[in-house]
């Protein structure tokens, strides 16, 4: 082996390395972080494996909504931050060290937003109270502030996903026939049930 | 011993008679099939009907033809009598998909084929020369789909007592009251509001955007996600579509030969797209099924169950909506396809694409024959159709997302990883508008869609 194709190879250990640890850090596997360089390519998949695939899922990083709740919660009864939030979202997100795609909700949320949900809470929370009827409700139900921060980080999801079926059809880049959002009720047997329940041998001369 | 010679053979109002009970059959297998293909939880099942529906209303169609020709000199209806369709219909209220196929192939299709056989015995085969070129052509496909039914039969578990009632009935069949061919059906016995799947099924959640390829044509998996994704769209229309025949009998029969052509389309790109699947790895159910294009169209709130606006809803939003923008868009992804070096994809494509214009021509056909001659009438129920379908949509949207804030976000990471992918441009959506004029499309329907933002109409592309 000469000195070039030694130093060649180096790199290429190197590179191979640094995309499986980039992919780890962003939580692909392994297996799959290898795999961009060489299936990736436009052009390269032409001849297509025969035997099955190992599906490995999940197949993004698994943002949770944790921290996004945490700073919402916190807002609720922080004017400064929640100032500073409306006014400078990226110097929020940069603080609190999110990911793009939280920084891309945060972006969302505005004064309106915090005190629509208040109010749509505190309005959930009494019908809650009401229907209930002296029966004891679970824990969370009638947590106000917890509701309205859950809703201010979902409706800032939305709005950063978009809202509308057309949204949705774009969202994915392939199929907008019937593929914007799912309406299917997941085969739910009562749905079908009572179409296999009928009396027998109804009609049947005796 | 000599072979005894037939000396009388039936006369044009017997060979009539004959014929207008094959007719009969024919005409309520596949309405029988129609009714059943979304209950049956096995694919097979469901695509195994979703052809034989159709070869039934096509033989039902070239029979009737025969009949009408035999009495149109008489200016006579041949008919048949009631005690057809109560057989008929007790074989439609099977309790089990088990017992249905047992009854259709254990006793209804090998009794279709002795009669076509007594026919071909007892015509006269020099005046009746017609039917019997006809009922010759019918015979293999007949056997066929005898050999194809029991390929599903499960066993004969409690099929003795089931099977003797039908055989009771079928013994009684040439009594009551005479039937017209036209009006002679039942009407449905059951609404189905979900699409039934095999146990054990994984789905996409209510609400959420379900499966979110972010290269669909580059990479292996995403393409696979994309065939998947395609798959379940075949099989939902192929329900959706049978139902709308099975539950409308009084619709006119080409209405019925559309449909049941339609089914019988769906089926075959579903035997298209599971090849491709297969050849890249996958199988259906390697990702999360999906039943949306069935249960969403189903039923609205609006329309009273089993209406007429209920069909003319299912029709505007699936066959010349969403069957609309998948003509614009297979014409786009044929061509993204060839680039991508897979042409195995795009070549089935071009078969859909050919057969998609007719389906939207005919959603645009028979949604013009409910709403009147007024051109005005379709768009604006197409509006107000698409305003409430949306509407429930968006909300199901809301809601997932309000409950389901991880997964949200995980979707929208899967968004902006698609995003990336396409160099941060939204999706392509090129209005293919040969195919929409081709499928009947008016220019105030190609208005609308681009109107909607569904599709984008560029005159220079072309």
């Amino acid at each position: 082996m000469n000195r070039a194709t030694g130093l060649l190879l180096r790199a290429s250990l190197f590179l191979t390395a640094a995309a499986a640890a980039l992919g780890t850090f962003l939580g692909l596997p392994i297996k799959r972080a290898l795999a961009q360089d060489a299936s990736m390519a436009p052009g390269q998949v032409t001849a297509q494996p025969a035997t099955r695939m190992v599906v490995n899922q999940p197949r993004f990083v698994s943002p949770t909504a944790v921290a996004l709740l945490r700073i919402a919660g916190q807002a609720m009864s922080n004017d400064v931050l929640a100032e500073q939030i409306f006014r400078d979202p990226d110097a929020v997100a940069e603080q609190h060290r999110l990911s793009s795609h939280e920084r891309l909700v945060l972006r969302q949320m505005t004064r309106e937003q915090f005190q629509v949900a208040r109010a749509d809470a505190a309005a959930l929370v009494a019908t809650r109270v009401a229907n209930a009827a002296g029966t004891r409700l679970p824990p969370g139900a009638t947590n106000a502030r917890l509701i309205a921060q859950q809703m201010v980080v979902g409706r800032a999801i939305l709005a950063a996903v978009g809202r509308s079926y057309l949204d949705a059809a774009d969202a994915s880049a392939c199929c907008p026939w019937g593929k914007g959002i799912e309406l299917g009720l997941n085969s739910d047997p009562a749905y079908y049930n009572p179409v296999f329940e009928r009396p027998s041998a109804a009609g049947v001369p005796q | 011993m000599t072979a005894k010679r037939q000396v009388a053979f039936w006369s044009p109002v017997q060979a009539a008679i004959s014929l207008v009970q094959l007719a009969y059959l024919e005409r309520s297998l596949a309405h029988i099939l129609a009714g059943w293909a979304v209950k049956m939880p096995a694919f097979a099942a469901k695509l195994v009907f979703g052809l034989q529906m159709h070869r039934s209303m096509e033989r039902a169609t070239y029979l009737r033809s025969r009949v009408n020709g035999l009495c149109y000199a008489t200016a006579k209806e041949a008919t048949v009598a009631a005690g057809w369709r109560s057989v008929l219909s007790h074989i439609d209220k099977a309790q089990t998909p088990a017992r249905l196929v047992a009854a259709i192939y254990r006793r209804l299709h090998p009794h279709l084929k002795d009669l076509y056989e007594t026919h071909l015995r007892e015509t006269d085969p020099d005046g009746d020369r017609a039917s019997i070129d006809l009922i010759r052509s019918f015979l293999s496909p007949v056997n066929e789909e005898i050999r194809q039914g029991r390929s599903l039969l499960s066993g004969r578990a409690n099929d003795k007592q089931w099977l003797c009632e039908i055989e009771q009935l079928w013994d009684q069949r040439m009594t009551g009251e005479p039937l017209a061919l036209e009006n002679g059906l039942w009407g449905p016995v059951d609404r189905v509001p979900a699409a039934v799947r095999p146990g054990g099924s994984r789905f996409c959640e209510q609400g959420s955007l379900g499966l979110l390829p972010a290269d669909p044509v580059h990479d292996p998996h995403g393409v696979g996600m994309f065939l998947h994704k395609e798959l379940d769209e075949e099989y939902t229309t192929l329900e959706l579509i049978a139902r709308n025949s099975y539950e409308h009998p009084d619709m006119p029969w080409a209405f019925h030969r559309d449909m049941t052509r339609q089914a019988s389309d769906e089926a075959r790109h579903a035997i298209l797209i599971t090849r491709l699947l297969r050849a890249r790895g996958f199988r259906h159910g390697d990702f999360p099924l999906s039943a949306s294009s069935y249960d969403g169209l189903y039923a609205f709130e609006p329309c009273p169950q089993g209406s007429r606006q209920e069909l003319l809803w299912r029709m505007l939003i699936r066959q010349t909506f969403m069957e609309g923008l998948a003509i614009d868009n297979l014409a786009y992804e044929i061509e993204r396809r060839r680039s991508a070096g897979q042409a195995d994809i795009a070549a089935v494509f071009e078969y859909i694409l050919r057969d998609e214009v007719f389906h939207a021509q005919s959603g645009l056909r028979w949604s013009r024959e409910l709403v009147g001659p007024e051109p005005a009438a379709l768009i604006q129920a197409r509006e107000q159709a698409m305003e409430h379908f949306t509407a429930r949509a968006e909300a199901a949207r809301e809601s997932f997302v309000m409950d389901n804030l991880d997964k949200a976000m995980s979707e929208l990471a899967a968004i902006e990883a698609g995003k990336q992918n396409r160099g941060g441009k939204p999706p392509e959506r090129p209005l293919n508008r040969i195919g929409r004029l081709q499928a009947g499309y008016s220019d105030d329907d190609i208005r609308q869609v681009v109107s909607w933002g569904f599709a984008v109409d560029d005159p220079g592309a072309a």
